[in-house]
């Protein structure tokens, strides 16, 4: 398939009249989009979505509404119209695919998708196709359930990457969409068809058996199991209808809570900020009412510093006084002792006579004594004063614990700054919730995981069912083999036929293995290709492939590299994609996003030199910032055919231009 | 979209030829015809696959029997 | 000073305070920063005495605040001032009153009726060389 125009009115952020022409020179097969508008991304791929598939989507894989489809502008204008032409040929022929939507005819201002009316119409060859025959048409070049590899937004990158998350509801989608290319569910579907005709060939073998004589019991028996399959079946239906209302109505609820997550989230917070702030304002109090007990002791802190130096100076006179008096007592001991010696005339030291030169020295030295003592005055009264002093002063001077009001203070202030934080988180807080319900949210979250309890007990109650059927099935195939034995049961119409359907579900169901086992080898081997011409790192050998497509990387020696970047994820999922393109589908246009986020400048160049070979038209949407214009797409240079540029005009108004490169 | 389902046919003709040699390669041939014409039926309309199959292998019984 | 030594005078059984300090410490007990009137009084005593100040004349309008053994229990306060000041035979109380009074109205300078930082004062208070 090759797009030559896209056309809209109305459509998306693009107010009034938007067009664009797809480049047709093979040589010359990409076009570059710049923009930083994500929105009028998303919008250009989702008109091409919405003219072929009636269909655009949102965040997460939602359908956007008709109605939110619109542009708002136009709406204010009263303008309800809008409509999306896509040209394009196919297989030699040229078609025109249109999509419109206007108000109904009753409705003066529409309020929702159901007030707008939604048509289509194609050319074939400038023929009007009849409106049965377009899904056909549209199913031969590009059916929905592969537009996943057309329409290929940039989030899908991310999605790809699920593939290596088992069991992840997107890995089951993106590996059924996998399938659903490369031809998986026909078989599937065969398997099922063939199975459904034996059900119902059985029942009539059973009929028959039970007419001819002599296979009564085998006839009952036969009977009987299909009654139990019957039933369990009716029940599994049940069930899984159950499953399905329960699972939508808890993704009605996660949207709804989504929506609201945020006031949940914000009712929390304050609640929280409340509790926290009455918690400090109360060890505030509690830390003012340790404050005034130790006031009490604090004029003591103050005169601290200066009973501490007048003990100091005391505490001095008095060491200074007591070693006077110690030299005065010596000094009275000595004259003592030299009083004996005079008088007695013998040394006091070793008993001996004194000769006349030692008296003399002697009383010298006692007279000179006794004029020293007569100048060692000593005031008893003021060593005693200085000695209690001292006492009073150690008394005065005993620790208080008034010091700790400084860290009270300090503590105090620190809790108002925090008193006054909250106060402002929660006025903040009760803005964001005056006037919603957060009890109804509460009420919600609850409803949804109780629904996520009931979805599981379900899931049990099938898996059992499941179980129970397999078994009864493996009974009636016994039976039908003991009765393919007998040559009499054998002749009926109705058993040769149960033969051939059973024979066919035999085949089909062996044949999905088989073409899932061709399929990855086939993918791997493509993906590994791809893989050696996007990767700069010649030691890469190539990717294996698992049960999900998930792929991993092989080193030289044929090892898994275990660890890998963000930027060598995004090479492993365009790999895959290259790899699914030619294993499942001829070539046909490819919409994207530069997939730069995470890459190297020489990623980037392998990417963009190897894309435009892999596909008939390559349309690139490329986010301003994100590359150089002037070096980043050099490689592209020689194959760009043409060149847009989203404009944003306001928040609801854009607009493509033709730029020349 | 040839590749494919080329690719599915052959891995149903290489099962049978494995758990039922005794299944005609030209009714598995047609059987899978009739896949890919309904393959993207809607679901409402999910029968009709299953009906054409039925279509086919009576026939196949019924030229069966009167050989 | 006089030359003669004075007579040493009666001791006094009950403090006052003057109506201005009155006022301060009241205001200061509403406000939450004492817990009784009295603990800015003993504040305001140890203030004056860490500062050195000779307190003037005990203003006249005034009136008794609370007894001594109430003020001063222990009789911690009337030795600190013995022991750092030369009373030359004034009553210990009554220049206890003077200290006090001048205390209180530097405190009230200091913090201007506003948060009454005891921490500050306590880091604050100086050593004056007896």
């Amino acid at each position: 398939m090759i797009l030559h125009t896209l056309s809209s009115t109305n459509f998306m952020p693009y107010l009034g009249k938007m067009s664009i022409n797809f480049p047709t020179d093979k040589d010359r097969n990409v076009m570059l989009v710049f923009g930083d508008n994500m929105r009028g991304k998303t919008s250009l791929l989702n008109a091409l979505r919405w003219v072929f598939y009636g269909k655009a989507i949102g965040r997460h894989s939602r359908e956007i509404a008709l109605f939110d489809l619109v542009n708002i502008e136009a709406t204010l204008e009263g303008d309800w119209s809008i409509e999306v032409v896509v040209t394009f040929e196919d297989d030699g022929h040229r078609y025109e695919m249109r999509r419109t939507a206007t108000k109904r005819a009753l409705v003066s201002i529409p309020s929702r998708s159901e007030d707008l009316l939604m048509e289509r119409a194609m050319r074939k060859d400038d023929i009007p196709l009849g409106e049965h025959l377009i899904d056909a048409e549209i199913n031969r070049f590009a059916p929905e359930q592969t537009s996943r590899f057309f329409l290929f937004d940039g989030e899908l990158l991310d999605e790809y990457e699920q593939l290596l998350i088992d069991g992840s509801d997107q890995s089951k989608l993106i590996k059924e969409a996998i399938e659903q290319v490369l031809g998986v569910p026909n078989l599937i579907r065969g398997r099922d068809d063939a199975q459904t005709i034996l059900k119902h060939a059985q029942k009539q073998q059973t009929a028959d058996l039970q007419k001819m004589g002599g296979f009564e019991s085998q006839a009952e028996r036969q009977r009987h199991y299909q009654a139990q399959i019957e039933s369990i079946e009716k029940d599994l239906k049940g069930q899984n209808e159950r499953l399905k209302q329960v699972n939508d109505d808890r993704i009605e609820l996660d949207d709804a809570l989504e929506k609201v997550e945020a006031l949940y989230q914000a009712k929390q917070k304050f609640d929280d900020a409340v509790a926290t702030r009455k918690e400090n304002i109360d060890r505030q109090d509690d830390l003012q009412q340790q404050r005034l007990l130790l006031v009490k002791d604090a004029w003591k802190e103050v005169l601290r510093p200066l009973l501490t130096l007048k003990r100091n100076h005391i505490h001095a006179q008095y060491l200074k006084l007591t070693s006077q008096m110690l030299a005065r007592d010596k000094v009275e001991t000595k004259i003592e002792q030299l009083a004996v010696a005079v008088q007695s005339q013998t040394c006091h030291a070793c008993g001996q006579a004194l000769h006349q030169k030692e008296r003399v020295a002697a009383a010298t030295e006692l007279g000179r004594l006794q004029a020293e003592l007569l100048g060692m005055k000593l005031d008893l009264n003021f060593f005693s004063k200085l000695g209690s002093d001292v006492q009073s002063l150690d008394k005065l001077l005993q620790p208080t614990d008034a010091r700790q009001i400084a860290f009270i203070d300090k503590e105090v202030s620190r809790l108002s700054v925090e008193v006054t934080k909250l106060d402002n988180q929660i006025d903040a807080l009760d803005e964001l919730i005056k006037g919603q319900d957060t009890a109804e949210i509460a009420r919600k979250r609850a409803k949804r995981d109780g629904l996520l309890k009931e979805s599981a007990r379900i899931a049990g109650d099938i898996k059992s069912s499941k179980d129970t059927l397999e078994k009864n099935q493996r009974e009636l195939a016994i039976i039908s083999k003991v009765l393919e034995g007998l040559p009499k049961a054998r002749a009926a119409k109705s058993s040769k036929l149960v033969k051939l359907a059973s024979s066919i579900e035999k085949a089909y169901a062996r044949s999905i293995d088989q073409l899932r086992d061709d399929l990855k080898s086939t993918v791997e081997n493509l993906a590994s290709q791809a893989f050696r011409k996007l990767s700069t790192q010649s030691q890469y050998s190539g990717l294996r492939i698992n049960g999900n497509y998930g792929l991993t990387i092989l080193d030289e020696r044929g090892q898994e590299v275990p660890i890998r970047s963000a930027g060598a994820e995004q090479i492993v999922a365009l790999s895959l994609i290259d790899g699914l393109a030619h294993a499942g589908r001829s070539a046909g246009p490819v919409v994207m996003d530069t997939p730069f986020g995470r890459l190297d400048k020489k990623h980037r160049a392998n990417i963009l030199a190897y894309l435009p070979t892999t596909t008939s038209q390559l349309v690139l949407f490329v986010h301003e910032g994100e590359v150089d214009r002037a070096t980043d797409l050099a490689p592209l240079r020689s194959k760009i055919g043409c060149v847009y540029e989203i404009k944003e005009i306001s928040l609801r108004h854009s607009r493509v231009e033709r730029i020349n490169q | 979209m040839t590749d494919d389902n080329d690719m599915a046919l052959a891995a149903l003709l290489k099962a049978a030829a494995d758990v039922e040699p005794a299944l005609s390669a030209e009714l598995l041939r047609k059987s899978f015809a009739i896949q890919r014409r309904h393959q993207f039926d809607h679901d409402d309309i999910r029968e009709a696959s299953m009906q054409d199959l039925k279509m086919l292998l009576d026939a196949t019984v019924d030229v069966e029997d009167s050989k | 000073m006089s030359d003669t030594v004075p007579a040493i005078a009666t001791e006094r059984t009950q403090v006052r305070l003057s109506n201005k300090a009155h006022t301060i410490l009241t205001q200061m007990k509403e406000d939450g920063y004492l817990a009784e009137m009295t603990d800015g009084y003993r504040l305001g005593i140890a203030l004056a005495l860490s500062m050195g100040v000779a307190p003037g004349e005990f203003p006249a309008e005034n009136k008794n605040f609370i007894a001594v053994s109430t003020l001063d229990p222990s009789g911690e306060i009337a030795a600190s001032i013995r022991i750092l000041v030369d009373l030359e035979g004034q009553s210990v109380y009554g220049y206890a009153e003077r200290l006090a009074d001048w205390g209180i109205k530097e405190m009230q300078d200091r913090f201007r009726g506003g948060f009454l930082d005891v921490a500050k004062l306590m880091d604050e208070a100086p050593a004056l060389p007896a």
